[in-house]
């Protein structure tokens, strides 16, 4: 069975020192994210020097790597600035009480960090998540919990496997899942669910984690803000 | 001896980075190969064998320092650099432990980068030379430590 991650058994709040564990590892996630990018920046640059001095290169042929660099160091110094600006938003109310926050976004920031975490163990990810998921959580501890749930989840799933962050919502609820692969909405109404109180952790409003017996999925789920 | 006789293999799984280091490389005369995880590494290594290798540490799959482990029960002679941009001091005793020749950090100069190889090779070069001598005068164990790096 998957355990969630930064929430006492009880479920009823979240662990300091747990808090402080994932907060610190997505804080390595990120540094080490921007410091591919700026090497390979570096490295581009770098060509760029070389190509130029080089002697045994034409002109048209210099022209055209230089052509291809910069659109390379463009694109990567998108990919960096995007990087900055999402984990900004990250940033953002981070030692707020509950506040009404852009789920989306906050998954957009996480996205990269999903991406590696699962490419390292031979994993991928797909992301299916909608335009309007706004809930009234504190941030902070519930990005942490989402990154913590996502790592356990990668760690209780196969090389090959398809992992699926999806939002869906109705008139009364918002509900984040993760789970292994596209399951069929048939399925779902046989999956013994089990759910852990949270309401604590989301402040006034209240926030459940659902997770399944067989280990195979876990659900956020939020009170429409 | 010429650069260009120089192998070198390039494991990294940030194939932009890695495949324009390898062109640096090869401007400066090195003969140069990519893969991009540690298990590719193990399978061209059968193949090919490189003289120096140049390592991340956190790759698809197997992460790097069990590679340099692996690498170094197949070919104990090759040398490995860890070129990395995660790595910290415990990664760098470990892989030190394990007979690494060095450890540099992302982003390197590559002028660093090249000299390191080439402080390598010539390592490797003087050690078969030193093991062959051994060997020629029947010393047999001493020319396996020294090319075990026991001695």
């Amino acid at each position: 069975m998957i355990e969630p991650l930064g929430m006492s058994t009880s479920g009823s709040s979240m662990n300091t020192d747990m808090l402080w564990r994932i907060s610190g590892r997505l804080t390595a996630l990120f540094v080490h994210e921007i410091n591919n990018d700026l090497a390979t920046l570096r490295e581009k640059s770098g060509f760029a020097d070389d190509v130029l001095a080089a002697r045994k290169i034409s002109d048209a042929e210099k022209m055209k790597h230089m052509g291809e660099i910069i659109d390379s160091c463009e694109s990567r110094l998108n990919r960096a600035v995007a990087l900055v600006r999402n984990f900004s938003h990250i940033g953002k109310n981070m030692g707020s009480d509950a506040v009404v926050s852009d789920l989306r976004g906050m998954l957009t920031a996480l996205t990269p960090f999903f991406e590696k975490i699962a490419r390292l163990q031979l994993l991928t990810v797909r992301m299916a998540v909608r335009q309007t998921a706004l809930v009234a959580v504190r941030p902070y501890p519930l990005l942490c919990l989402i990154l913590a749930l996502f790592e356990n989840h990668c760690s209780h799933s196969m090389s090959g496997e398809c992992l699926v962050v999806e939002t869906k919502e109705d008139s009364m609820t918002v509900s984040l899942s993760l789970f292994v692969r596209q399951k069929r909405e048939s399925d779902k109404e046989s999956w013994p669910w089990q759910g852990t109180d949270l309401s604590a952790l989301a402040g006034t409003l209240g926030i459940s984690v659902i997770y399944s017996e067989g280990g195979d999925s876990v659900s956020l789920s939020f009170g429409r803000s | 001896m010429k650069k260009k006789d120089i192998k070198v293999l390039l494991v990294d799984d940030e194939v932009e980075f890695i495949n324009t280091l390898a062109q640096r490389l090869k401007m400066r005369e090195l003969l140069v190969d990519t893969v991009y995880d540690g298990l590719q590494a193990l399978e061209s290594i059968r193949k090919v064998e490189p003289d120096v290798i140049v390592l991340d540490l956190k790759m698809p799959g197997l992460y790097g320092i069990e590679v340099l482990r692996e690498i170094k029960k197949i070919h104990r002679e090759i040398q490995v650099i860890i070129l990395t941009g995660h790595g910290n001091e415990k990664d760098e005793a470990e892989a030190r432990s394990l007979g690494g020749f060095d450890f540099l950090h992302k982003p390197v100069d590559i002028d660093l980068l090249v000299a390191k190889i080439n402080e390598a090779f010539q390592e490797k070069i003087e050690r078969t030379m030193t093991a062959i001598t051994f060997a020629e005068a029947g010393v047999f164990d001493t020319a396996v430590k020294i090319i075990n790096k026991e001695e």
